[in-house]
């Protein structure tokens, strides 16, 4: 029978004993404490400032929408439709669009004084940074943001109205137009140190409109209109008799057209939504791949001059829907036809157009009887950008015909397919929107992502500028200053540790009576070892603990006496807690090995012979 | 049940061969049995081998050899030393055993109180008042704070013989406990070891080279004859002698 349930050995006995020694030899004790924390100190406070200042530049950095810029080099042409794509980028922050360079200037004056100065016109947009963060919501239609320069220069401040003034010279002269805006912020030094104000991109594109010539009706400025011509898929020739073969070849040499086909009354029906009983033969002229303009037509008609030929724009069908006056929407298919109303008898044309066959530009629709007439709206929708407008509807009572509009309207309705058109309420004319835009304006979404856009870009052939080179120089002074502070740490933390084993195995080696004593006292060799493994991580944490009271007076002080360098939040000497927890748990850990070293001895003492030393 | 044998050690035919320098030294014990309450003394020159067999009884050295090597510290509950664990001859010695060394063996770190208590604390009991009237019988009470190092020699024998006692061990081994101190302060502290095992029935081995000092006291006196078998070789085997059959050195009683 064993003896019942031993007691165990008391718990926390060996530490207790670890720290009564090193209590009794204090002074020893506070010599290795001293040793070690001379280690450590310097290199807490090394770690801090390498890590202090890398975060104060990285913070910068990261904080300053300006460093997450990219600038195109040069002039770009790109339409919507790439802006579009290149928003929904998911590194892109912030995208506009941005006018040519040279006519982005305006003067802007103060209303109530007599300050006039020469600004740079920037657009903005919702989610633009630079706006936002520095001090500024982002302006609406007829509101500017101004620099501080600007403003300062200016004597205007946020709600304050301005008057801007677009130039352009005509001939000897010079014009000018003026349109007042609020000013709805101002930004911070930070953002730009120039004179220039932000508004939104339909007001610098009116500016440059009106530099290049154009009426801005919007904003009253007069100038020209950039009138959309009409363009057809080809031509209908009414002939009394068939051409030759020749002829028909000559016909499609000259004129931009390279079918020439034969149509019947069915074809004709079919193709151009019309029908002529009496036309002997009908030819349908057209393109494949690519539209032409009237000085198409002009061609075909001066080649059948004296045929008595009657040659008519054609358009394929174009989808639109109908919304008429009492609401009511249906879709409908839309063709043209523009013709006198006595070729139109002679031809025997069904239905026959209304308007005649006038070129101007005439909003009317033809419609079959069922359906209602009067105002009514009509919109395109094969087109990427829909076009909306006002029609009147005209019925007639040809059963098998669909809505015919007139020749000119159709043309620019088949336009709007190919490019973007805009119809003007003011003149009722269609207007050519621009097609592309000289620059952009874009901000990364994160620093990280102003690389990868960088040569996205340059793949397209965009050049731009970015803040890589100071990116990559804080990514690189920490990478060398990292590089430096292991070194440093190794040499350091080696010189600690090789002082603990020492100090330790020292110890262990005075001790050996006294461990011998505990080993007859009944403390097994391997509870004995943890003794300077106790002893060890007792010097060590102390050793910490001073180390790190010593760093944080000092970084208080560096911080101090740095304290006009830096910004709210920002220190140069610094050690987040979770680095500091690492730091202790690796002189923990270290001390550990150094007193397992140490320990080994304790292990081979054999305790009779320590005792009977003297 | 009370079958099992009387004795605190019993060996056979245990031998112990060291090696330093090249010298072979060798203890030869033909038979020892030491029983419960006997004081025991062990008498012989430096490097009879004296202090090689109290760390064998004080289970700290492992014998080279042993036909028989048990000990029963507790009635009913023998062990063979042979094929103990490391772990278990450990913990017989902080349940069974308690050390008096020549110079105290006290810890320099702790108080008088702390090393008394550390060989109560080890079998996990804390301070009783038995332990306070073991130091007051020792008549070292006042001392309890103090540490070893402000003790006079005999003061820390004291303080050495209660930190043995503390725990109430069966066996106290005491290795030339009077070797640091004055021939009074040597007699009180061998009288303070008979007391202990007189009244507390516990096992006293003194090892010491005073013969004088233990004639006549003892219950058992054994001695060792060192045979010298070549030049580097010594052999040493244990006698037990009876005290008065010797008595060539007059000891006082």
């Amino acid at each position: 029978m064993r003896e019942s349930s031993p007691r165990p050995i008391e718990r926390g006995l060996v530490a207790r004993l670890a720290a009564a020694d090193l209590r009794h030899e204090w002074i020893l004790s506070l010599c290795v404490i001293l040793a070690l924390a001379a280690v450590l100190a310097p290199l807490l406070l090394m770690f801090g400032l390498k890590f202090g200042t890398i975060e104060t530049l990285r913070r910068r950095l990261i904080q300053d929408p300006s460093n997450c810029e990219i600038r195109p080099l040069a002039t770009v042409a790109r339409d919507l439709a790439w802006f579009d794509q290149m928003r929904a980028r998911p590194d892109v922050g912030f995208l506009t669009p941005t006018t040519r360079q040279i006519a982005a200037g305006v003067i802007i004056k103060s209303l109530s004084g007599t300050e006039h100065i020469d600004c740079d016109l920037i657009p903005t947009d919702e989610g633009d940074r630079l706006v936002v963060e520095n001090g500024s919501r982002v302006p609406g239609p007829g509101e500017v943001v101004i620099t501080a320069m600007a403003a300062r220069m200016l004597n205007v401040k946020e709600g304050d109205s301005v008057s801007v003034t677009a130039t352009r010279s005509s001939g000897v002269d010079s014009e000018r137009a003026t349109v007042e805006m609020r000013v709805a912020g101002t930004l911070g030094m930070r953002a730009s140190g120039l004179k220039a104000v932000y508004a939104t991109l339909s007001f610098l594109e009116s500016v440059e409109s009106y530099k290049d010539g154009m009426a801005v009706p919007d904003l009253g400025w007069p100038g020209s209109l950039p009138l959309a011509r009409p363009v057809f898929d080809g031509a209908i020739v009414l002939l009394p008799m068939a051409l030759s073969e020749e002829r028909k070849l000559r016909l499609i040499t000259s004129t931009g057209l390279n079918h020439i086909d034969q149509l019947d009354g069915d074809g004709l029906q079919g193709r151009a939504g019309w029908s002529a009983k009496n036309a002997l033969v009908v030819y349908l002229l057209s393109n494949e791949a690519s539209t032409v303009g009237e000085e198409s037509l002009i061609a075909i008609r001066d080649q059948l001059r004296g045929e008595s030929a009657e040659v008519l724009a054609w358009i394929r069908p174009l989808n639109a829907t109908l919304r008429d006056a009492t609401g009511y929407e249906r879709p409908i298919l839309v063709q043209a036809l523009s013709i006198a109303p006595d070729k139109a008898a002679a031809f025997g044309i069904e239905p026959a157009p209304p308007w005649g066959a006038g070129t101007e530009l005439r909003l009317d629709l033809l419609m079959p009887d069922d359906a209602s007439t009067g105002e009514a709206t009509l919109t395109t929708v094969q087109a990427e950008h829909p076009l909306k407008i006002p029609v009147t509807i005209k019925s007639h009572n040809t059963a098998s015909a669909g809505a015919l509009v007139p020749t000119a309207l159709g043309g620019l309705l088949r336009l709007s397919q190919e490019r973007r058109l805009r119809f003007d309420e003011h003149s009722r004319h269609f207007l050519l929107e621009r097609r592309n835009y000289a620059g952009f304006r874009m901000y990364a979404r994160t620093l990280d992502d102003v690389e990868p856009l960088r040569s996205a870009l340059a793949a397209e052939g965009i050049n731009v500028h970015t803040e890589a080179q100071r990116i990559s120089e804080v990514t690189e002074l920490d990478r060398h200053l990292t590089r430096i502070f292991w070194i440093i740490a190794v040499v350091g933390i080696s010189g600690g540790v090789a002082a603990l084993v020492a100090s330790l195995y020292a110890s262990v080696e005075r001790k050996r009576r006294e461990f011998g004593v505990l080993r007859l006292v009944g403390i097994s060799r391997q509870s004995l070892m943890r003794f300077p493994v106790y002893q060890s991580l007792i010097l060590a944490g102390m050793s910490f603990l001073f180390a790190a009271t010593l760093f944080h007076t000092i970084a208080m002080t560096i911080n101090h006496l740095f304290r006009e360098q830096l910004r709210a939040g920002e220190s140069f000497c610094r050690l987040p807690i979770i680095y500091q927890s690492a730091s202790l748990a690796t002189v923990l850990a270290f001390a550990t090995i150094a007193a397992a070293l140490a320990a080994a001895r304790v292990n081979r003492a054999a305790p009779a012979d320590a005792l009977r030393e003297e | 049940m009370n079958s099992s044998p009387p004795f605190m050690y019993c060996l056979q035919h245990v031998s112990k061969r060291l090696e330093k320098a090249g010298a072979v030294f060798t203890l030869r014990i033909p038979d020892l049995t030491i029983r419960r309450g006997e004081l025991v003394a062990f008498v012989g020159e430096s490097g009879c081998g004296k202090s090689t067999l109290l760390d064998m009884l004080g289970l700290i050295s492992a014998a080279t050899s042993a036909a028989q090597f048990d000990v029963c510290f507790r009635e009913g509950d023998p062990d063979s030393i042979g094929s103990a664990s490391e772990s278990r001859l450990a913990e017989l010695r902080r349940r069974h055993l308690g050390y008096v060394l020549q110079s105290g063996g006290l810890l320099p770190f702790l108080s008088v109180g702390e090393n008394i208590l550390l060989s109560r604390r080890v079998n996990g009991n804390t301070d009783g008042p038995e332990v306070r009237n073991l130091a007051r019988s020792l008549g070292i009470e006042g001392q309890w704070r103090k540490k070893p190092a402000f003790l006079s020699g005999g003061q820390r024998q004291r303080v050495a013989i209660a930190r043995a006692l503390a725990h109430s061990p069966s066996v106290v081994l005491a290795d030339e406990p009077t070797g640091a101190v004055d021939k009074m302060t040597a007699r009180d502290i061998r009288d303070l070891l008979r007391e202990v095992a007189r009244t507390r029935n516990t096992t006293v081995i003194i090892v010491t080279h005073d013969e004088a000092l233990v004639s006549g006291i003892t219950d058992r006196v054994f001695s060792f004859n060192v045979e010298r078998l070549g030049p580097d070789s010594v052999e040493s085997t244990l006698l037990e002698t009876a005290w008065t059959a010797r008595g060539q050195t007059g000891g006082e009683v």
